[in-house]
């Protein structure tokens, strides 16, 4: 029985666990001591000992099994050849800030620009000098503290862990509002949480912002364990999701695929996949390069407060 | 010797020192793998003074080597007992009572467990408490290297620095101290273990384990501390005994005030619609199935078979099951309520249940083997 402290991959709030491994396979438990969550976690949380069960990815090459440093001399081979004007690199928020990084890097010395996190519209949207109100993030006890909240086409619900806070919020006296997209509001003190996911308008995100001024706190929930890390590293530029649905992209490394896109995938002349399972995506890939487990890397991310958090927590 | 009350020390200076009264309980532990009663001891291994995990071994170093019981770190240790091996295992009250639920519904052998109790006033949630120790005194949590709750008092120790200490009912008036459903809880000394260990009884001057055994395999356990030399002791004296039984009685009538404070919250003419308000907010994760000791359905879960949380019943079907499963049976651990996302008061709300139905029908769940009266036995039941 063997217990590692990790972080939940689901949603920016990044809640602390254990991961359970012992002769009956992989479950999680609950780690009562991580600050953002006090042991809590929603659905997609408990059930995350299956999404470690599944099949670990093998390093392939057009299908056949190859070991690792054989896929990746192929890959960067035939990423060389690529047209880096049709060639893109797409992480979306399921790696951490080190892995991202190094994904940066290599792109940069194949010489493409096409780097996306699946935000870069949005991003791209907001004045740069803007820019770090999209990261910010809120210690979440002042939530609970706050005098009044708004939610900007906001849902709770798809990220069940900030509920409690809201909820505590109200019976501190918190004035607690619901503000439709293009609804006027006072934002005046308040904390705006609303959400930046690769599906939010882009004009919103922005308004958003403008609309703020000094003494409103902007918390924009975002959902994988890492798009905090890959907004702030700058892992953005292109819009690579209109990109491979127009055929503007050719060839694509992608970096921990989410589940959700696999449409996207099917008519690309190169598809690098690098990821912790088997998927549907891998299933597409042309080349597939096995990455760790999320709870078994050695990394950190940026978490729902603006805190960057290891992965596994090296005290332990 | 069942029935007998000693006071019991380890010889080891270095077991006494480090034990949390006098250390008798690691000397027990490590006598009765040495003579070979048990084969594994399950403890906590303490990450730091706000976390431990459980740890199974069979290393009488590493038993040697373990943390004494933290207060911070609230673990139900009965979900991790291995099935099929002779295994010791330190419990709080309510760990003995799930062990004793888990074993009725087939989940391993009680003759296989040798539970030692530890007396117990209430654990405390991680998180909160780290915030105390800075809010309360302006002091970074990571100084501080134990915590103690004594005479009424709330006792966060350091190496270095001054010992920081609130009276636990200031503290608890501030929003901290001990998890809500310790607070009333009147059962303190685990009567149900094989032992109850623990330092009330013990003259203030004296550091040792006011020890009690409660059965055979207790009784066994402390044989083995004897044969192997690993203990001195003496028999407890009446004023001994009555010491500690005053200090429980205090507690229990503190308990009981505060479970007449935390029930009286709701209308009694009207309760349905507070249970339906709380339950409204259930996001159906089941992680309040997950971590109940005496839940041991699996996948085949009757309440998650009926209990999707898109039926249209003003409580949903998952939760109103759980609600009669668990009404002659919740020992009221509090795991439920620890890692409910939504702040439902779940441990308050079962138990509601479960006392009434203890007055009623006079069972108490996790003291013996008797079947929960309401529950027909099923399959691998005794």
């Amino acid at each position: 029985m063997e217990f590692i402290p990790s972080i939940c991959p689901g949603c920016c709030i990044n809640c602390g666990l254990y991961i359970v491994r012992d002769e009956d396979g992989i479950r999680i438990d609950y780690r009562k001591s991580s600050s953002v969550n006090e042991g809590k976690l929603c659905r997609f949380g408990v059930e995350l000992g299956r999404y470690y069960s599944q099949e670990p990815l093998k390093a392939t090459v057009n299908g056949k099994e190859v070991d690792f440093n054989t896929a990746k001399k192929e890959a960067l081979k035939r990423l060389k050849k690529t047209d880096p004007r049709s060639t893109g690199f797409l992480a979306m928020g399921n790696s951490t800030n080190e892995e991202i990084r190094a994904f940066k890097k290599l792109a940069g010395e194949l010489g493409i620009q096409n780097i996306d996190c699946g935000l870069s519209k949005q991003i791209l949207n907001v004045p740069e000098a803007a820019r770090n109100y999209l990261t910010a993030g809120v210690p979440l006890r002042e939530i609970e503290q706050a005098e009044k909240i708004l939610l900007i086409s906001f849902n709770p619900e798809n990220y069940p862990l900030i509920i409690r806070r809201l909820l505590r919020a109200e019976r501190n006296g918190t004035e607690l509002l619901k503000v439709g997209s293009g609804e006027p509001y006072e934002g005046r003190g308040a904390i705006i949480v609303s959400e930046l996911a690769p599906t939010s308008d882009p004009a919103s995100i922005r308004q958003i912002i403008e609309e703020a001024d000094d003494t409103a706190t902007i918390l924009f929930m975002k959902p994988y364990a890492n798009l905090n890390g890959a907004v702030r590293l700058g892992f953005y530029g292109f819009d690579l999701i209109e990109a491979i649905r127009s055929d503007e992209i050719k060839s694509l490394f992608l970096l921990d695929p989410p589940t959700g896109y696999e449409d996207m995938f099917h008519d690309l002349e190169l598809l690098v996949v690098q990821s912790d399972h088997e998927s549907e995506v891998t299933e597409m890939a042309d080349i597939t390069l096995p990455s760790p487990r999320f709870f078994e890397r050695r990394g950190t991310v940026v978490n729902v407060e603006g805190r960057e958090v290891e992965v596994v927590p090296q005290n332990f | 010797m069942t029935g007998q009350s000693y006071l019991a020390w380890a010889k080891d200076p270095e077991i006494r020192k480090r034990g949390g009264s006098g250390g008798f309980v690691t000397a027990a532990l490590i006598a009765g793998l040495k003579e070979g009663i048990i084969d594994e001891v399950l403890l906590v291994r303490r990450i730091d003074q706000f976390e431990s995990v459980p740890y199974l071994t069979h290393d009488p170093e590493e038993v040697k080597s373990a943390s004494s019981p933290q207060l911070a770190a609230p673990l139900n240790l009965s979900s991790y007992i291995p099935r099929g091996v002779k295994v010791a295992v330190t419990t709080k009250p309510c760990d003995a009572r799930a062990i004793i639920e888990r074993a009725k519904r087939g989940r391993f052998e009680l003759e296989d467990v040798y539970m030692v109790g530890l007396n117990c006033g209430g654990t405390m949630p991680p998180v909160s408490t780290v915030e105390s120790v800075r809010n309360l005194f302006g002091v970074d949590p990571d100084t501080v290297t134990g915590i103690e709750i004594e005479g009424g008092e709330l006792i966060f120790k350091r190496d270095r620095g001054e010992d920081l200490t609130i009276s636990i009912d200031e503290a608890e008036k501030k929003g901290y101290g001990r998890r809500e459903s310790c607070k009333y809880c009147n059962t303190n000394i685990p009567e149900m273990a094989d032992l109850a260990c623990g330092n009330w009884g013990v003259p203030s001057d004296q550091r040792a384990t006011f020890v009690e055994i409660l059965s055979a395999k207790g009784e066994e356990l402390f044989e083995a501390a004897k044969k192997t030399s690993m203990i001195e002791f003496e028999d407890a004296t009446q004023e001994e005994l009555e010491k500690r039984l005053k200090i429980d009685r205090r507690m229990r009538e503190l308990a009981n005030r505060r479970w007449d404070e935390v029930a009286g919250v709701l209308d009694e003419r009207d309760r349905l619609a507070y249970y339906i308000n709380e339950f409204s907010r259930c996001i159906h994760c089941e992680s309040c199935k997950i971590v109940c000791p005496v839940c041991v359905c699996e996948a085949d879960a009757k309440c998650l078979d009926m209990g999707q949380g898109n039926n249209h019943y003003r409580i949903s079907l998952y939760n109103m099951i759980r609600l009669f499963h668990l009404m002659d049976s919740c020992i009221g651990c509090g795991q439920c309520e620890d890692v409910c996302p939504v702040d439902i008061p779940l441990t308050m709300i079962h138990q509601r249940f479960e006392r009434r139905m203890e007055e009623m029908i006079g069972y108490r769940p996790g003291f013996d083997l008797q079947k929960p009266p309401l529950q027909k036995p099923e399959e691998g039941m005794k």
